[in-house]
């Protein structure tokens, strides 16, 4: 069963990867246009698209990021059980649905995943090695590390966490000469001088902030984070609720990961689907929950996981501009330039070959060419209705 | 590997990850004034009034005078397309003195 579990999610992981409309966020990520980020994981796509100019080519960096993330959870979860039950732990991992879905999406998700349980398993290494014999685990600690902060801006909170736990933990054995310790702070230290010198993050955030981030109106987030999860998720989620007395087998590290990850979702925006990728990391408790069941029940919530797996992949994926794009490129061949008006993702500057203007507060009084309405409730000036459909008109102004 | 040796090599590698940052720092130096946070939200919201892509335009140089602050960007324009010619862009904000 742990084989065909695999299997199944090696398949539904590279299963249709360039079907979906790219998402405005990817977009953001594949453009490298994003602020509100630091850079490593949007050079990856980047140097992904430089390799060959594609989304399927940019997603490839999520699914290699998958893969290597259900791998590095049978390695830590070997740390700390049989092999048989690392196995259920990487099958768990594998057909987790909301991981597989966004580690198929050029999302930083998935890249911040994987960073975050290489930094568990390098730090558990390190924890196990003696002192004179640990310089290689140390270096591989700080490596995952700094990769954890630079990916997405709250990437710093689980290599921050980490370091206040091992000073708890070595508050009695002089921290100061703690070399994971020092590890954590070496690996804080270039985050801690990005942040303050990119001043675009704190502006996203101010541009977010309050009704996205905080915890305002704490219980409607709840509800709608528990909403998220269980769309995104399906039966993974009560599996994931009755495994949660596994966590006592396992070491402090991953419970504040879980922590973390859990709680992300409430403070940064409990309807953004995105970060239950960050959930495969009860892929562990799971994967120690199932492992002790009798082989009936274990076989049943396999396939149960299965199920969950098949029926959020076989979910309608959004293809309009997958199957619209050359029809409005075909409109405005030899076109510069054009206005949009209504809610412009950065997809739009991916599909269309002009160059887009963003029109929701520009004067198009005197706007001499072509604008895409993609619902706006602004009067437009006199115009030719060249292209009309269920979600935009392409106008252009006599 | 020695555990000494792992610490000064992340050491100096943690040092060098700071360095751009570290090179960027004297351009916030203007925004410790008021005024120049109060001109750049101003000319954010210009140059959105333009049509530009904000997260495109990076900020190169801000130079405040006695009754006006001026940004400068280099703004690149990237799509499916590939990438347009970078652009130089300039907004002259006045102040109150």
């Amino acid at each position: 069963m742990i084989i065909l579990t695999l299997l199944l999610g090696l398949v539904l992981r590279l299963w249709q990867i360039g079907l979906p409309d790219l998402a405005t966020d990817e977009a953001q990520f594949i453009l490298g246009a994003s602020a509100a980020h630091p850079p490593l994981g949007i050079l990856l796509f980047q140097g992904a698209l430089a390799l060959h100019h594609s989304v399927t080519a940019a997603r490839m960096v999520s699914v290699l990021a998958g893969f290597l993330c259900v791998g590095a959870l049978f390695l830590l979860a070997q740390r700390f059980s049989t092999v048989r039950t690392a196995g259920f732990v990487a099958a768990t991992a594998s057909v987790f649905p909301g991981h597989m879905i966004f580690s198929k999406l050029a999302y930083l998700d998935g890249l911040q995943t994987l960073a975050w349980v290489l930094t568990i398993l390098t730090l558990e290494q390190a924890r196990s090695k003696r002192k004179e014999e640990g310089g290689m685990a140390l270096l591989l600690l700080w490596a995952a590390a700094v990769a954890s902060t630079f990916i997405k801006t709250q990437g710093f909170l689980l290599p921050l966490a980490l370091l206040l736990l091992r000073l708890w933990e070595m508050r009695a054995h002089r921290p100061w000469r703690d070399p994971i310790a020092g590890m954590l702070i070496l690996s804080l230290l270039p985050i801690a001088l990005y942040l303050p010198t990119h001043p675009g993050i704190f502006a996203t955030l101010q541009l977010y902030g309050g009704s996205t981030f905080g915890l305002e109106d704490f219980l409607t987030r709840i509800v709608t984070l528990l909403g998220t999860w269980w769309h995104e998720l399906l039966l993974l989620l009560p599996l994931a609720v009755l495994s949660l007395p596994s966590l006592r087998k396992l070491p402090l590290s991953i419970k504040v990961l879980c922590v973390i990850a859990a709680m992300q979702g409430v403070l940064l925006g409990p309807g953004h689907a995105y970060y239950v990728t960050e959930l495969v990391i009860f892929a562990l408790p799971i994967g120690l929950f199932i492992a002790r069941l009798p082989r009936t029940p274990r076989v049943i919530t396999l396939i149960l996981c299965m199920g969950s797996a098949l029926a959020v992949q076989m979910r309608a994926s959004p293809t309009y501009w997958n199957t619209h794009a050359d029809t409005l490129n075909a409109l405005l061949a030899g076109e510069e330039r054009i206005v949009a008006v209504g809610p412009t993702g950065h997809h739009v500057r991916w599909y269309l070959q002009p160059e887009v203007l963003v029109g929701d507060t520009m004067d198009l009084a005197h706007w001499n060419g072509f604008i895409l309405d993609l619902g706006t409730d602004r009067s437009l000036p006199e115009q030719t209705v060249l292209y009309q459909d269920e979600r935009l008109r392409l106008l252009h102004t006599r | 590997m020695q555990t000494r040796t792992t610490i000064i090599l992340c050491s100096l590698l943690t040092v060098m990850l700071g360095i751009p940052s570290l090179l960027r720092a004297p351009s916030m130096v203007p925004f410790t004034d008021a005024n120049v946070r109060g001109a750049a939200m101003e000319a954010m919201a210009q140059l959105r009034r333009e049509g530009w892509w904000l997260v495109n335009a990076d900020l190169t140089d801000v130079q405040k005078k006695d009754d006006e602050v001026c940004f400068d960007w280099i703004y690149r324009y990237r799509s499916g397309s590939g990438a347009l010619p970078p652009r130089t862009l300039r907004l002259c904000i006045p102040t109150q003195s």
